[in-house]
């Protein structure tokens, strides 16, 4: 197991890697909207739409990892 | 079998149809298909249930408003939604437990039985019932001065929940026959669709070219009004209520490990390309024939009304009144089948379909007969949308969460990065729908 998947299975507070993955995927979205919602209303705000774009595919592209069992080298 | 309606299938008839199963997994492929075909089920109930009025007035307004442009949204947003489907598929098939009760377990009863069950399935069972009842009742009095007589809806609406009522009540009953009576009504619904809807587009005319560019070429109008388009389309195909319609439905048809090939089969079989080929007549029909004149009405009843004029002779308006109305009557039926299995689940009551509790909640959507008159709960609508906008994603991580949990699933857990990619894109248009909505009401949107 590499650390990315040990990560998402290590409980961290209340929840796994994987629940903090789809919060964090959720605030990378409404940022990438809230960038969207500001450039249609006032023309600027391009920089959100690239962080919150950039945040969502690498939040995709982790949660996207199957779960791994335990000591394997999948 | 921990599902009491599967219970009630002889095991000789389960059985039989393992056996069948295991002659067609070494058969030919065409001798395969066939097989399965005769024994898919829940697939199309769930495109029955799924090709309602909100999803034909949405094709038909988009048909009317952009013509063939926004074809390709249709089958992007069912292709989304198959992951998820998958995932329900592997919970019934290869789990073998009942979803409800296990998010009630692992993730709390806030997301199972309230947020997928009471929520997710059985109120938007109640209420886009009014919406099925509505549209109808107003078909059968449409219909009804080619027979040369009137019918208004204030009356007909009874011939409607009758029919319904009697479809809803015959699932799970008879020993398994019920079942299959109600999936061939399902199947017969979708067939009546495509063949009226498909004669309709023959009489009216495809621009092949067109179509075929707004199959295949992406398309938005500018501005917001294309990323509302975008989001809403893509996510909403298929939602919570089809999720858990369909997983139940195979757990209530004996579904087990050996079903897995034929749950994927009905997936696509079923319920894609039925969604894919009726709304493709239907935005076909209205690109046809309401876009080059440029007239917009707002709802179903006015866009049909529009539509028949132009329509030309008498058969084909009754063709097409007659394939539109299979549309309520299957959504009312596979919706009040959901919303039953939900409730059940949802307070841990053993689903028992010839008990009196079973039957008040399968009829619960039937209070839709107030659509006749034109009465609708807008505050409840209002709310249940609300509600839905800010739920449905959060049941999504929780499908997500369950399909990779290793201790529930042990080796039959999600093994594709694939797979998980799809069901996260959909998670992540479901996200967009909840973000746009808490921003249009804060006035951002």
């Amino acid at each position: 197991m590499s650390g990315v998947d040990r990560l998402l299975e290590r409980r961290i507070g209340p929840w796994s890697g994987r629940v903090w993955g789809l919060v964090l995927n959720l605030v990378a979205n409404a940022v990438a909207l809230w960038g969207v919602s500001s450039v249609m209303r006032t023309g600027s705000g391009w920089s959100w739409i690239v962080v919150g774009s950039a945040a969502t595919v690498a939040c995709i592209a982790v949660l996207a990892r199957p779960a791994r069992s335990p000591g394997s080298d999948e | 079998m921990n599902y009491p309606i599967a219970r009630k299938i002889p095991r000789a008839v389960l059985d039989a149809e393992a056996d069948r199963l295991a002659e067609l997994a070494d058969a030919r492929l065409h001798r395969k298909l066939g097989g399965y075909a005769r024994l898919a089920g829940p697939g199309f109930m769930g495109a029955a249930l799924t090709l309602g009025a909100g999803t034909l007035t949405a094709s038909m307004l988009s048909g009317a408003t952009f013509g063939y442009r926004t074809l390709w949204l249709i089958w992007l947003s069912a292709g989304l939604g198959l992951f998820m489907m998958a995932a329900m598929a592997r919970f019934t098939c290869r789990g073998g437990f009942r979803v409800i009760p296990v998010q009630n377990r692992r993730h709390s009863w806030v997301i199972g039985s309230l947020m997928t069950g009471l929520v997710g399935t059985a109120a938007v069972a109640v209420i886009f019932n009014f919406g099925q009842v509505a549209l109808g009742t107003h078909l059968i009095e449409s219909l009804a001065p080619f027979a040369g007589f009137a019918f208004p809806a204030e009356y007909n609406w009874l011939i409607y929940c009758a029919v319904t009522s009697w479809l809803i009540l015959s699932y799970g009953r008879r020993g398994g026959r019920g079942t299959r009576l109600v999936e061939t009504v399902m199947k017969s619904g979708i067939a009546v669709m495509i063949l009226a809807f498909g004669a309709v587009l023959l009489l009216v005319g495809v621009d092949w070219g067109a179509a075929a560019r707004g199959f295949f070429v992406p398309w938005l109008p500018g501005g917001g009004e294309g990323l509302d388009l975008f989001i809403a389309s893509s996510a909403a195909a298929v939602g919570v209520m089809d999720w858990v319609f369909f997983h139940y439905a195979g757990l209530g048809r004996g579904w087990g490990r050996r079903h897995e090939s034929l749950a994927r089969f009905d997936l696509i079989a079923g319920l894609f390309l039925p969604f894919v080929v009726v709304n493709f007549l239907m935005i076909g029909v209205f690109a046809a024939t309401l876009f080059p004149q440029g007239i917009t009405p707002d709802s179903a009843p006015e866009l049909a009304a529009a539509l028949m004029p132009l329509l030309g002779p008498t058969w084909s308006q009754i063709l097409f009144y007659t394939g539109f109305l299979a549309v309520p009557i299957t959504t009312t039926v596979g919706m009040s089948l959901a919303g039953a299995m939900a409730v059940h689940e949802a307070f841990g009551w053993e689903p028992d379909t010839s008990s009196w509790r079973w039957k008040v909640s399968a009829l619960l959507p039937q209070v839709a007969f107030l659509a006749a008159w034109n009465a609708r709960p807008v505050w409840l609508v209002i709310a249940i949308a609300a509600f839905l906008s800010l739920a449905n994603n959060v049941v999504g991580w929780s499908m997500y969460l369950l399909l990779n949990d290793r201790e529930l699933l042990g080796a039959d857990r999600c093994r594709s990065y694939l797979w998980n990619l799809g069901i996260l894109l959909q998670v992540t248009l479901l996200n967009a729908i909840a973000v746009t909505y808490v921003f249009n009401r804060l006035g951002w949107w």
